[in-house]
């Protein structure tokens, strides 16, 4: 997606924070994705990424958890980013601190069962 | 280089034992979310092994640092340092004797918890490895990870016992009863599998360092036994055992709060949300 068009999208929702603000968002993505202007799919990676707890590069990753792991450190960057996201998201917009703790509890809760997977999977031989 | 052993002996002891070792929880499934099985039989009967183990080895050190206490207290009571009367060397080398003893008692310890901790390593590792790095995407695992609720129905209930329990067979006591009582909540089974895996291995890490210092120090304990005044550094390391062993601070709790207390999400943007 455009970045700009991202950012236009997110400004039109964030004036003053407060959990109406994820209608307003939503129902702006369901226009611009009934408009064509985006893809349904794109919409729902760009909600998932700003409101949804859960990680949507996570969520993107199709391949086994020891083949996934072979490229930890870009799978953990993009968690990071997204994180960052959902800060904006759940901080900024909707004012959410809760769903964003929740947000952060996946991702070290992730990070900490990622981590002893990969090194089971490696100390398979 | 005997009061850096020493502290070192006592840092690496307290990792060992606060990064102990296995837990355990029970098996759970729910039709909407991927099955797992990550403690089989083998992990089950390894933890109780621990269990077990830390049990012997707290029971072993009782008897050792509770004369060692004593000791070192008489002989702060005395304010003796540096003097060279009799009672007072005696009592110097008394201490020294019973910190001997304290790091035999350690010594004779580890080669069963190394065998205990190398069975969680290899069967935690296995079921990690078969049953989401090779099953599940990390998609798999959010998901998982996702369905945690009714979190305090999870938390451990475990009634006080008397007498002076130590805190790690406490913590297996806990790990181990919840595995007996059966009851469920698979979405938190990731994460303290991924504990005990990850805990249990850097503890064989820390056993390692520990044992080549107990060697060390016990032979210079041995040319030392005869003079030489009594360095704070045994104090310390008796401070910290009686305080691993015994003490206030109970990590068991912590450890089983991991991923338990988010409570349920509740989602509304169902069209707008990829599961």
């Amino acid at each position: 997606m455009n970045p700009r068009y991202r950012d236009q999208l997110l400004s039109a929702a964030k004036g003053a924070p407060g959990p109406d603000n994820e209608a307003r968002f939503a129902g702006l993505l369901r226009d611009t994705i009934d408009q064509g202007v985006i893809s349904k799919r794109q919409g729902q990676a760009l909600f998932s990424q700003y409101f949804d707890p859960e990680f949507y590069v996570v969520k993107d990753e199709a391949r086994s958890s020891c083949s996934s792991l072979r490229q930890k450190d870009k799978l953990y960057a993009g968690m990071r980013s997204e994180l960052a996201f959902k800060r904006e998201g759940m901080l900024e917009i909707l004012n959410d601190k809760q769903r964003f703790r929740e947000a952060q509890q996946h991702f070290t809760d992730l990070q900490l069962v990622l981590d002893a997977v990969e090194v089971a999977c490696t100390q398979d031989v | 280089m005997f009061n850096k052993r020493a502290m070192a002996v006592a840092c690496g002891w307290a990792l060992f034992l606060t990064h102990s070792l296995a837990q355990a929880v029970p098996q759970s499934t729910e039709s909407s979310r991927p099955k797992i099985n990550l403690f089989p039989t083998s992990v089950v009967a390894s933890l109780s092994e621990t269990s077990r183990a830390a049990r012997e080895m707290e029971s072993g050190m009782l008897t050792v640092v509770t004369r060692l206490d004593q000791q070192k207290q008489a002989y702060e009571s005395t304010q003796w340092e540096n003097s060279e009367d009799v009672g007072c060397v005696q009592l110097r080398k008394a201490i020294r004797g019973s910190y001997k003893d304290m790091l035999d008692v350690m010594q004779q310890s580890i080669p069963e918890m190394r065998t205990t901790l190398d069975d969680t390593v290899n069967s935690m590792g296995g079921s990690l490895r078969a049953e989401i790095g090779r099953k599940m995407t990390p998609g798999d695992v959010q998901r998982i990870l996702a369905g945690r609720s009714a979190s305090n129905a999870m938390s451990p209930r475990v009634s006080a016992s008397g007498g002076r329990q130590g805190k790690l067979s406490k913590m297996f006591s806990r790990y181990y009863e919840l595995v007996k009582r059966g009851g469920g909540q698979a979405d938190a089974l990731p994460v303290l599998a991924s504990q005990i895996y990850l805990d249990s291995m850097q503890s064989l890490y820390f056993l390692d360092l520990i044992e080549a210092e107990i060697g060390s120090q016990s032979t210079e304990l041995v040319l030392e036994l005869e003079w030489g005044e009594l360095t704070d550094q045994i104090s310390a390391t008796v401070t910290d055992v009686k305080a691993l062993l015994w003490g206030d601070t109970d990590r068991s709790e912590d450890i089983l709060e991991v991923g338990l207390e988010t409570p349920p999400q509740q989602d509304t943007y169902s069209d707008l949300l990829v599961r």
